[in-house]
This record gives structure tokens, sequence and C-alpha cells, in this order.
């Protein structure tokens, strides 16, 4: 009926246009479905809405959540010597920096570029707008450190891989779109004031799972500090957050799960709701089988150490064929290889021995990895159907990060035996033996940067945070090398890693923004 | 070529027939004239019931044989042949009447007609019979090869998704739509629903193309105008019924041509530098005994077929005193040549007027049902069905295995999840795509006193379509059986959008002739359209069974969508057109628009146009001048257009909620802007200035046209790529920025003469474009292998300039300017790679090396056709083909994703095969768009050919004539271009396009 009407709406519009000769509203057309700009944040619903916007750019594919192709900050582990994309090479976003051979015209480099900023644009427009709302003040306090901590992220983000890139705090207009960079210390010392005042603001318990808090502002406070060797900035930082009353969960094997997104470790999860909610999440995306799109590397999988402390590298990687002769072939690895290792490794990858769900042909169903292993870790292998459309929240931030940070900036800032503790509850939550039990008392310095550096690793691989810790720690190249390395040793079909200097630890500024950008200038390593 | 041998046979043996005996008796002189006694050259005269047959001379005489009672027939082309009985006279003049009807002499112009000879616009018109025996399933398909300036590009033949790209005049503007404006009996339409239009209803298509017969559609006519006029009954109290059928097989006109299973998996060996086809398995493949594991399939073959295509329509026309009729209906049944595809239409049309008095009342109701069988996946684009075939298929695995499952794996470890297998996902699922369609439109004339004439009208437009889409539970095994993946996730997705555009003009028409030579003809209307298109979609998974489609059997996971358009134009329009003794033509025009996509304060817009024509040959002092020259006429003119095809918000910035977020338990409406706008944007307006040549000779048995323009498109509304540090992921806001040129020529030249039982025909139209962007703001918009710069034509290739391949020691030691070896992105190259010029001179083959390799346009777009017509027997033919046109013909060149490769391959460089047409495979680089990968895609099609022969009447069955026919389309192409037909879209770099379609039918037409 209604639609009806809408028809004869249209009639009764044309003949009365027809009597006054063209002087009415005929003309006037506005959007059915969208409001405009200028009559916008009035109310406190307004307010809560643009908030929401803030939030919802971080699900971007190329951000926190992303299909089997497309990679954000999710994938990045693919870019390091944690895993890759040996399988589907090519078909991946972000191969092209894991093999050395990008330039300005990356895809990935394009696309999270431009998620970042789409990000920063709706925060910013909520920072510059929330003022106009007539609501309660500490509310919009709140809202507006929230944006604040969310825009901190994504600068974190933006300096952690193009270092210099323009800094907006204020939303641009068509005038003056265009922009220059600054350099990648001020951003940093901006986001940090920024971060400071937000912890201020908001409130310790989350008013809804999701909502960032001030242990969030804190913890992402302390990553900036220490991703730029503040360590004293980092470690006052993380002590704090210490003092929040965050506790490791028990059981590492069903932390990525989404009956355990609520827990106490997680200090800030981006939220999915699904199936059918239209807010689900394609990271953690499978066919019931292992996703071909990521593999993990052997080195990743040593890393898993037995659980009595000690390495299982030297195993066979190789096992028999089925005419019982010696395999040479991924395709028939050691079924027993990673037998009575760290827990968290079946937590983590996909090892030969494991299968995925009830699926029990050979890699569970997949056609063998090249490196035969895949990964694990967020998949649920009991539930192929609404893997496209998932619940599962993606945890920025976890408190297992919190206690390993501030171990390393102990570490580095000269307190290196005040990292044990915090190293040995990591390892106790795992069923992992204490470093007294296996690397001994008393480690000197550099002992104790190996052992924080190798449990970050294993307690953080494909979380995201691998490749820039490869950026800071300045060991891309040794990285790149053991991947090379494990593909001529085992006769993998790798595709060849190239090292070509220190620009292969920043990213190169997306050609297309300079083109349109006369004020932008690539970074002098990609010129 | 073997069907022109059997042509000619037949045209030999029809030859020898014509000569027979002539009785002698005596001479009978005579003169030939036309009305205005003017000597006819050439006419034909015969002794009826003989085969005794003259022509005229020059001076119209000629001399035959006659007997008393003797009865001859002089005909002449153009003009009523008449019979006279002899009686003994030996002088006779013969003067013939021009038949030509008031609607050959007619052109449908914007909002009227106008008589040929006073036309002063550039204006191509064909009329019914050019086309109507011609079995098409796209009528917008018609069109090509037989306008001169009109070209149109085959887009693919998907059964119900084969409607051309149609250009006129070049492509003026960068904004995206450069669709001409389609009216159908003067309501707006579009190239979709033309192309669905039944071509029996169609009595006549006139192409506006320059600015002065284009202005009066003001802001929709930059990109000319077509206008299709359907049939009305005649005024002859008789009802004359039309029955036209035809039955065609069809199939692709051409399927690239994949390598062998053998060769393919040798390729793959050598591509990746191991041997994952071991011998043993090369073997299997050779020899056949493993087709679970080592098949030989030609995936192209099997997804494509011959297919069957049939067409009746019936059209019941007429008049009874002051009504006249016309009830006419159409089916066409096609099977598409791509399996699972089908489509069929059932269209009506009813055209009725009566008069009463000093009014005229006319309706006119049409409608059509469209039925598309999808395939269950998209045919184009990066996930469609012709790029598994290049990229996702390989001929080691077959198409199902024996034990009945489809195959995604051969006997090898390469992976089942990159494999997609084309049979599968053709039948995958139930894909329906529905159109329903209803036109009307009421109009009233009034004839008010003397020349002054008020018509008002009423159209109401509908369409609505309606697809549905079910995708079925699947899982993957392998040759034994096992399970490899699944999807356990069925769903059902429906998505319906409706059309309503409803339109009301009222104009007054002013006609009259004063002192007998000043003939003034007045045209002011006024009209207001208005647009409103609304969508919703729905979603839902866990279907109990897999044979239920409808959305109530769906039980989890909901989804649903929706929203509308709305836009409206509000126009005036008016045009005076006054001539001089018809010797000097004069037309103004000028319309003034408003749009609801423009913001308030440029919301209005005026396009006038001004165009004079000099009839020279009706000069006095032209007759004894040069007396074969029948008709010279000089028309110029200028005008304005305008583009308002933007969207119909862009001025006005919002914010939408489709950026959601739970906080918590709780979903969160997320608000966020969704529209970078400028509201500052105005009319993008197209100037055009158009020369023209008419010239008939020998009594208009050869005409000519010639025409010369000169388009500029300016303010074209453009999104000027901006900082996404300002956008986001937001595409950037139009700006009045750019400003295209077109400039060309287009040229006709038709014959067509008549002696005896014979008639014969030919054409020639050529036309050529030059585009140029002439301002783009200095920036250079690149978009894959394409680019938009200043000074070079619309989306020129762009691409790295491709010397050769490596093939020496001394390649690989090339240098630059500096002494260093050059480098490809960064790493030294093989032999066997391909050998990119070094631009900007720094040593390394990069990105910054693309320059312009390529113009996407063709220098000539040009087109013959021939007509022979003898007693009952006719035949003709048209050919087209464009010159100068270069297309991507772009190959992987890695097996990365373990995909088909052209026999092309074979010539690849190796070791043993220095001098090889294509480089060595498992390079990506290789790849990367360059002047290796542009060919050219010139080409020379024979689009028709036809022979009919007509049977005279069956009184008894009350029969007038059958006329039976044979016809083919597209039956040959002569072209260099490599695998694929060259007649497809410029954006088609990956060759992901249906194949186009040629096809053999057989037909007829009866007249009761």
């Amino acid at each position: 009926m209604k639609k009806i009407n809408k028809i004869k709406n249209m009639f009764i519009a044309a003949a009365s246009v027809l009597a006054l000769t063209g002087c009415s509203d005929f003309l006037d057309k506005d959007s059915l479905s969208a409001v405009s700009s200028a009559t916008f944040w009035q109310t406190p619903e307004d307010a809560l809405s643009g908030l929401a916007a803030c939030y919802d750019a971080l699900q971007s594919h190329w951000l926190y959540d992303g299909g089997p192709w497309e990679c954000g900050v999710l994938n990045m582990d693919c870019m390091t010597d944690n895993g890759g994309h040996f399988n589907w090479s090519g078909w991946m976003a972000g191969y092209d920096i894991a093999n050395g051979i990008h330039d300005s015209n990356s895809w990935l480099a394009g696309d999270y570029w431009k998620a970042c900023y789409e990000a920063i644009k709706r925060c910013n427009t909520l920072i510059d707008n929330i003022e106009r709302v007539d609501m309660d003040a500490d509310l919009v306090a709140q809202y507006k450190a929230e944006a604040i901590v969310i825009r901190s992220l994504i600068y974190t983000l933006l300096t952690s891989t193009f270092q210099d890139v323009p800094y907006l705090v204020h939303v641009s207009s068509l005038a003056d779109a265009e922009v220059a960079k600054t350099p990648k210390a001020e951003i940093v010392e901006g986001v940090m004031a920024d971060l400071k005042k937000a912890a201020e603001v908001l409130p310790s318990t989350a008013p809804a799972r999701g909502r960032i808090t001030k242990g969030a502002a804190l913890s992402l406070l302390g990553r900036l500090a220490l991703y730029n060797e503040k360590w004293t900035e980092a470690i006052s930082a993380y002590e704090q957050v210490l003092g929040l009353g965050y506790s490791l969960f028990p059981d590492y094997s069903t932390l990525f799960t989404q009956e355990n997104e609520g827990c106490n470790e997680i200090i800030w999860g981006l939220r999915f709701e699904g199936p059918g909610l239209s807010e689900g999440s394609n990271f953690c995306a499978h066919w019931n089988t292992p996703i071909e799109s990521m593999n993990g590397t052997v080195d990743l999988a040593d890393a898993f150490y037995r659980l009595d402390g000690t390495s299982g590298a030297d195993e066979p990687v190789y096992g028999v064929d089925p005419d019982g002769n010696p395999s040479t072939s991924f395709d028939f690895p050691n079924m027993n290889r990673y037998d009575n290792r760290d827990p968290r490794l079946y937590a983590t990858l996909f090892v030969p021995g494991m299968t995925w769900g009830n699926n029990s042909g050979t890699y569970g169903g997949a056609s063998p990895s090249y490196s035969t292993v895949y990964v694990m870790k967020y998949f649920d292998p009991y539930d192929t159907a609404n893997s496209w459309d998932s619940g599962q929240d993606f945890y920025i931030i976890r408190y297992a990060e919190v206690l390993l940070s501030l171990a390393e900036a102990y570490v580095e800032g000269g307190r290196h035996s005040d990292a044990e503790p915090l190293v040995n509850q990591v390892r106790t939550r795992a069923g992992m033996p204490t470093i007294a039990e296996v690397e001994g008392s008393n480690l000197s310095k550099d002992a104790m940067r190996e052992v924080v550096r190798h449990e970050r690793r294993v307690e953080l691989a494909f979380e995201g945070l691998r490749l820039f810790d490869l950026y800071r720690w300045h060991i891309l190249k040794d990285a790149v090398d053991r991947v090379n390395n494990e593909a001529s040793k085992y006769g993998f079909w790798y595709e060849y890693r190239n090292y070509r200097g220190e620009q292969e630890y920043v990213w190169p500024i997306p050609q297309s923004e300079l083109d349109c950008n006369s004020k932008l200038v690539q970074h002098s390593l990609w010129q | 070529m073997k069907i022109f041998q059997s042509l000619g046979l037949l045209m030999l043996a029809i030859l020898g027939i014509a000569t027979a005996n002539a009785q002698q008796q005596y001479s009978l002189r005579g003169i030939v004239v036309d009305t205005s006694q003017e000597p006819l050259i050439g006419a034909t005269v015969m002794v009826k019931g003989t085969a005794i047959g003259t022509a005229t001379d020059i001076d119209g005489k000629f001399t035959i044989s006659v007997k008393d009672n003797d009865v001859i027939q002089v005909s002449y082309v153009g003009y009523d042949s008449q019979s006279i009985r002899i009686h003994g006279q030996n002088d006779i003049k013969v003067e013939l009447v021009d038949n030509s009807t008031e609607l050959d002499n007619l052109v449908v112009v914007g909002y009227g007609t106008q008589k040929k000879e006073n036309l002063t616009g550039s204006v191509a018109s064909i009329s019914s019979k050019d086309i109507a025996s011609v079995p098409t399933s796209n009528t917008a398909a018609l069109l090509q090869g037989r306008l001169p300036g009109v070209v149109l590009t085959s887009q693919g033949g998907q059964a119900g998704y084969d409607t051309p790209e149609i250009r006129i005049r070049g492509v003026g503007t960068l904004s995206g739509n450069n669709d001409p404006m389609v009216l159908i009996d003067g309501v707006e339409s579009s190239i979709s629903q033309f192309a669905q239009l039944s071509p029996s209803d169609i009595d006549n298509i006139s192409v506006l193309k320059d600015a002065a017969s284009a202005s009066i559609y003001g802001v929709r006519a930059a990109n000319g105008v077509i206008l299709v006029t359907t049939k009305r009954g005649a005024g002859d109290n008789k009802t004359s019924v039309v029955y036209n059928g035809s039955f065609s097989l069809q199939e692709a006109t051409r399927l690239p041509d994949y390598m062998n299973a053998y060769d393919w998996a040798l390729l793959y060996n050598e591509a990746n530098g191991r041997e994952l086809y071991t011998s043993d398995m090369l073997d299997a493949i050779r020899t056949g005994s493993d087709p679970d594991h080592f098949a030989d399939t030609n995936w192209a073959k099997e997804i494509f077929r011959t297919a069957p295509m049939t067409q009746h329509s019936l059209t019941i026309s007429g008049g009874i005193n002051d009504t006249h009729y016309m009830f006419a209906i159409g089916y066409l049944n096609q099977e598409g040549i791509l399996r699972n595809t089908d489509f069929r239409r059932y269209n009506f049309r009813t055209n009725v007027d009566t008069k009463l008095k000093r009014f005229t009342f006319g309706i006119n109701l049409a409608g059509s049902y469209e039925d598309k069988g999808d395939p269950g996946n998209e045919v184009t684009g990066e996930n469609g069905l012709m790029r598994m075939l290049s990229w996702f298929t390989r001929p080691t695995v077959p198409v199902r295995f024996s034990n009945g499952e489809y195959a995604y794996t051969d006997g090898t470890t390469l992976s089942q999840s990159i494999f997609k297998n084309p049979l599968f996902s053709l039948y995958d699922g139930y894909n329906k795509n529905n159109g329903y369609r209803f036109d009307g439109k009421f109009w009233t004339e009034i004839d008010i006193y003397g020349g002054l004439k008020f018509r008002t009208s009423a159209a109401y437009k509908l369409y609505i379509n309606d697809t549905s889409s079910y995708s079925p539970k699947s899982a993957r095994y392998d040759a034994e059986g096992n399970k490899l993946s699944e999807n356990t996730v069925n769903s059902l997705s429906n998505y319906r959008w409706t059309d309503h555009t409803f339109l009301n003009e009222n104009i007054l028409y002013f006609d009259r002739t004063i002192a007998e030579k000043h003939n003034l003809n007045v045209l002011a209307g006024f009209s207001i359209q208005s647009y409103r298109y609304d969508w919703d979609s729905q979603y839902r998974q866990g279907f109990a069974t897999d044979n239920l489609y409808e959305m109530n059997a769906g039980t989890v996971n909901d989804k649903v969508g929706g929203s509308a358009e709305e836009w409206s134009l509000e126009s005036f329009f008016g045009r005076i057109n006054y001539n001089y003794d018809s010797r000097y033509l004069f037309e103004f025009n000028i319309r003034h628009d408003g749009s609801s996509r423009m913001p308030k304060s440029h919301r209005f817009a005026t396009f006038p146009s001004v165009s004079a024509g000099w009839v020279i040959s009706n000069e006095r002092f032209m007759e004894p001048a040069i007396p074969y020259l029948s008709t010279l006429k000089l028309r110029a003119s200028w005008g304005k257009l305008g583009n308002q095809e933007i969207g119909n918000y862009s001025y006005s910035p919002t914010m939408a909620a489709s950026y959601n977020y739970y906080f918590g338990n709780d979903k969160n409406i997320g608000m966020a802007e969704n529209i970078v706008a400028n509201d500052d944007i105005r009319w993008e307006t197209t100037a055009m200035t158009d020369i023209g040549v008419d010239a008939g000779f020998f009594n208009n048995r050869i005409n000519l046209t010639f025409d010369w323009f000169n388009k500029v498109t300016s303010d074209i509304l453009l999104k000027v790529p901006m900082p996404t540090t300002f956008l986001g992921t937001l595409p950037a806001p139009y700006k009045n920025a750019g400003k295209v040129q077109n400039r060309g020529w287009e040229l006709a030249v038709n014959y067509i003469d008549g002696r005896g039982d014979w008639t014969w025909s030919a054409g020639f139209s050529v036309s050529q474009v030059d585009n140029k962007i002439i301002d783009n703001k200095g920036i250079d918009v690149i978009s894959g292998s394409s680019i938009n710069r200043e000074g070079y034509p619309i989306w020129s290739y762009y691409g790295l300039n491709a010397l050769g391949i490596y093939r020496t020691q001394e390649d690989l030691d090339r240098t630059d300017s500096e002494g260093r070896v050059v480098t490809i992105n960064g790493a030294a190259p093989q032999l066997g790679d391909v050998m990119y010029e070094d631009v900007d001179g720094n040593g390394n083959i990069d990105s910054n090396d693309r320059i312009i390799i390529g113009n996407p346009f063709p220098d000539y777009s040009y087109s013959v056709n021939l007509g022979l017509r003898w007693k009952n027997l006719d035949f003709s033919a048209l050919f087209q083909g464009v010159a100068g046109m270069y297309r991507y013909n772009w190959s992987q060149t890695t097996l990365t994703t373990g995909g088909n490769m052209t026999t092309r391959w074979l010539d690849r460089w190796t070791e043993s095969n220095v001098d090889a047409s294509m480089p060595r495979i498992g390079n990506e680089y290789n790849s990367t768009y360059s002047s290796f990968w542009l060919e050219k895609a010139d080409y020379f099609r024979l689009k028709n050919i036809e022979l009919g022969y007509t049977f005279g009447s069956i009184p008894k069955l009350g029969v007038e004539g059958i006329r039976l026919y044979l016809q083919a389309t597209n039956l040959f192409t002569i072209t260099s271009y490599h695998d694929y037909d060259p007649e497809k879209s410029t954006g088609d770099a990956r060759a992901d396009v249906h194949p186009n379609v040629k096809s053999y039918s057989i037909g007829v037409n009866v007249r009761f």
C-alpha cells in the first residue's frame, strides 16, 4: 500500500507542478536513506552513533578483520618469520612485502593507509562535533576520550609502518585536503600526551564489553612508549595497568574462543557479533579445513619447546610415504614430531598429528601446507558454517602482552631481574616450566632479553604484533634468512624472500596518495 | 568461404535463366520522365510476361521490341511502376510518379518529424524494413554497421545480457555514463529497454548526432539521442496480419585454444622449476590410462555449446475510418551458448488512435516479461566463469571423476582449494532473473486553428526486476571418495528493484506557409518528468532441504535491506524552423532544464542551438550547370548539450547508518559520513559544431552524406582523486574539472539501382573520431592498465614499454646512460624475460617507467553493405569492421593458480627456443601491463548475410505473400588478434567477457 501511495504522490506532485508551472518543490529531492550531515550531532543518540562508527572503522578488512585474502594487522605475521603466504602467494595482500618485492604501488600499503585514515576521520569528526550535542559533560568527555584512544591506536600502526605520516587531529575540509607529513617523533609525543589525558577520563570498568577503558588507554600508551624505546614511560604506564585487576585466563587453549571473549585477560577486544547480525567477522573463516591462505613456519613451530623446556627442532620433519619409504615431501610429514610440546603450540598452529574438528583426512582435508604447518589461533574447526560471519572478537590488547611488554621494558630499562616473575606468570599459565627451571637463575641482561623476546614470540604469535617487533628490534634480515634457510633445508616450495636493505623497515607511502597530494613526500629510503 | 562459392553458383544459375529468348515484332521508342519532366536515366522497361526488357539512356529514352496488345511495364527505383498496353503506337512518353511515401521522406526528430530535404541537423535513420527480418536476441545490436557515426561494441553474448555498448560521436565524458539517451515513442527509456523491444514492433529509428538536432533534449542529450518509433495502423480500411518466425543455431564466434593436458603439465613443471608431474604421470596423461587422476579436459569446450533460438511475432494492424490500430505480440526463446543459461521474452504492444472532429486521441500500451535463466555463478569479472577458465581450471583435472563427483584435483598434490570447477559452478544452485515491464502513454491532440495544434500527453513506465539466487550445500571429494572440504551453509538471496517514471508533456505546434515561399514551423513545450527507484533484498540461511527456493523455508541468519532514490526534471523547450522556398533553411532550438540532481544555486541551465542549410540544388542557376547532380545541400550547426548522469544526490553531504557496532550485547547504530559532497557543482556542458554536405547524383541513385564535427565537453563532473587522508575510504566528490574533445567525420555513400527484374544496392560508410582530454587539472588518473592524462585519449593504455624479449647475453648486459646494468624491479633480468624501456633512466624498471602505450579507440569504424534482388529472390550482406584498434591480450606468466594456458605458450622462450614469441614461463613480472600484451585488434566481419525468396499470394488461404529466408550473423571475422574475439570492451584486459555469438537462421514471413 505504501508503494502505491508513493506513486500516487508522484502523480499529485507532478500535477501540482503543472498547475503552478514550475514554482514548487518538485525539484527538491533529498536522500531517502541518509540524513544530512548538517542536521546531525544534536542528540545524545547522535553522539553514541558517531562513537559506534569510530569503533566500526577498526573492523575494516585491512585492520582488525579480514577474509582469507585481505590482510590487515591481523595477518601481518605472514610477513614475518612466524608464517607466510606460501600456498597462495600472489593472491594474498602483503605477500609482496613479505617477499621484499613491493614498491609504492603495494596493494596492502594502499588499502591499509586508507583504512587508517578512514578511522582517523571518523574519530576527528566526533572529537570536533561532540561539543555541539546537548548532553552530560562527563559523557562528552568519555566519548571523546574513546575516540582519542582509537585514533591513538591508528597512529601507533601508522608510525610503526610508514613512520612519518600526515598527523591529523581535526576534520579537514575540501579546501585544505592536502597535508604534509609530521615527523614520527612528533606524532608519538602528541599521541602519548593524548593517551595520558584520555586515561584520566576513562572509567576503569567498561560500561559494556568492547568499550575502551582506562586500562586500554594505559596499555596502548605502554605499547607506543615501548615501540619508541621510551622505557620509563612504558614502565610507568604498564605498572598502572598491573594495578587495575586484570589477570591471565587459566586455559590458553580456550582463550581464543567466543566463550571466553569476556574474560578478565582481555583489556580491549574488538567486538564482532554473529552470525546473521551483519556484524560478524571473517578473520577466522574456513571451509572445514585449515585455511591455506596462512602458513606457519617450522621456525615458529620449533619456538614452542617441549614440555620440559628443551627444543624439539632436531626432530625429522618428514615421515614415511605410504609405501614405507622415507618421505622427502611435505605430503608425508612426521606425524609425531610435535608430540609433548608447549600446549600453546596446538592453540596457535595446526601441525602434523592434529585433526581439524571432525575432519580426519590428511591435514584435516586441506591440501598439504608447503611448510607442513597451518594456523590455528582463533579458528574454530568445529564450526565451519558460521566462520564466515563469526561472533569471535579480536583481542587488540590482552594482559599477557602487558606482562611481557613490561618485562621487556624492565630489561631495556636496566631492571632485568624484575622481568623474571612476569615471564614466569605467562609460562605457568601456559603449563610450561619457569625461567629458573629451564634457563637457570641470575640471567644476564642479554640472556633475559632473549628469554623475554622468545616468550613474546610464542605467546603472541599470529596476533599481529610480530612484524612490529622485528622492525623495532631490527632483526628483519635475520628473520628473512631463517625463512629462506628453512625452505632450502627441507626443500619447501616457498618463494624466495628478498632483503633489499633498510627500506624493508619502512613502508612506502602509497603512490596514489603522493599523486594527489602535492605536499606529501615519499620516505627518503623509497625515493 | 564456402558459402560464397555456393552463392556465386546460385547467382550464375539465375543469370542464365534471365537471358531467355526474345521475340521481335516492331520497335517502340519512348521517353521516361518524372513529374517535373526530368528524364529518368536507367529506368527499366519490360514487356510483361516475357523476358524482353531494356533500360533508358542518359536522356531517358529507350527502344523496345513489342507487338500489338503487349503490356509494357516501366519501373524505376523510388517511383511507382506503370503498366501501359500498346496499341500500335511508335512513340510513347511515360511519366513516373515518385513513390516515396510521406514516411520515407519524413525523418523523426525531437518532438516531431521533418522533411528530410529540410533537415539542417545531422540525423541518421533506419526503417523497419532494414532490420525486421534479422533474427536477434538483442534489438539494440541491430544498429551495428547501419548508422555512420554510431559505434557499437559487443559486451559479450550471454543470453539475456547481450546489450552492446553504443557510442555516438566518441566518448564525451570522464564521469561515467556515455550512453546515448533513448526515447521510445517520445518517452525516455534506456538502451537496455530498447534492446528488449520486439524488432517487428519498430517502424523507424532516428539517431540525433549533432547539437542542433539533440539540444531540444537539453541536459540528457550530450551523448546523442536515439529515437525509436513503433508501428501504427494505416488508414486503409483493411486489416493486415503479418507473422514472422525464425529458428537459429548459435555458437561462439571464437573460443580460446587451450593447451592439452600433456603440454600443460610440461609447462607447469617448467614454470615451477620442479617435476611435480613426474614422467609416470606424464605417460598417464598421454595415454589416458588414468582419466580420474590425469585427464585431458578442454574446459572451454565443456562449458560452451551450440544452442538454438526461436522467435515468433504476430502483428495485426489497420484502420477503420478515423481509427487506426496495431496489435503485436512477440516471443523469443533463446538457449545460451553457455550451458545452463537461457532467455525467454514475451512482448505485447497496442497502439490505437482515433479522431473526433478537431481532436485526436491516442493510447500506446506495451508490456513484456523477461525470464533469464542465469548460471549458478557470475560469468564475467574476477570471480566469473570466464576467469575460472583462464585462471582456475587446468586440463589435467576431469570434469567429473568416475565416482560421479565433480573433480577439483588431479593425481598431484596441487591444492583443490584454488581449483574451481566451472561445470559445478554453472549448475550450482538455482538462479533466476525476471523482468516485468509496462509502458503506457495517453495523448490528445487538438487542431486549434490555422496550423496551430496543441498536444498533451501523460506517460507512465514501470519496470520490476526480480532476482533470486539459491546456493545449496556442497562438498568436494577426491577420486577415491574422500571428502576434501565442504560448504555446510545453504542460503537464499532475493533482490528486487522497481523503476517508476512519470512524464507529462504539453506542446504547442504552429505550422504555416506564408506567401507560398515562407515556411514556418514553431514548437513550444513544457514537460515534467519524475523518477523513483526502489530496491529491497532478503537473505536467509538454514534451508532444511536443497530444493525449496522460497524465503519461508529458511530458518536462520536473516538479513534484509532496502532503499530508494528519486530524481526529477522540469523543462521548457522550443523550436523555430523556417525555410525560404526550400532553399534557405534555418532552425533555432532551446531547452531550459531544471534537475533535482543539481544544488539549488545551479539548478537550471539553458541549452540553445542554431543551424542553417542551403539547398544549392534548388537554386535555379544549378539546374543547367550540373545535370547529374540531383541534390546538393550544405548544412552547419552549433549548439550546447548537457549531462546530468552523476548520481542523484552528489551535491549533498550525508551520514548513513551503515557503520554499526556492538557495545556489549547491544547493537548500536553507527552513523558516519557516506558521501563526501561538493555543493558547488554545476552542469557539464557539451558544445558541438557540425558542418555537413548531402548530395545526390543521377536522380539520387547515388547519395552521399558527409559530416565534420567538433564536440567539446567542458566542466566535466569528475571525481578528481583526493588524498585519502581527507576522504578515508569514501570516493572523491565531483568537481567541475575536465574538458574532453571529440573531433571527427562521418561519410556514407549509398548506391541503389535496378534494371529489369534486377535491383541492386551497395553502401559504404566510414567514421573517424579523435578523442582527447584537453583538461584534467593536470592530474593523471590511473586505473590498472589505463590512464586519463591531458593531451591523450580517455583511458589510454598505460604500462611499461616492452622492447622485446631478452634473448642474448648482450641483451642481459643492457645498461642505462650511466653504464648501470638495467634491473627489473631491483632484480637482474634473465633470458626469456620481457625487456622494458627504462624511461626514467635510473637503471631500474619499475612503475615509474610506465608510459602511454596505446589508444583504446579505433582509428576508423566502417561498414559495407550489399543488396541484390532478382524477381522474387533477394540477397543482402553487411560487413563491418574497425581499423587501428588495440586491445590487451594479457596472460598470466606464472602458473601460481594452476590455470589453463593457450597454445600461444607453446612458442615460449626456452633455452632451445630462443626466438620464441612468448617470454619464459615462471616470472610474474613478465605479466606486468606492458606494450608486450597490447595487440592489434582490427577486424573485418561479415556481420550479416541473408538470402530470401518471396512466394506469391495463395488466395485460398488468404495469404498475400510468403518470404522464406536464410540468414547468418557474424559468419566470419578476419583479424590478427589471438585467441579471443577482438570485439570487446576496452577495459577487458584479462579476457573475462562472455564470447560473442555467431548464428545461422532460417525464417519465414507470412502476410495475410
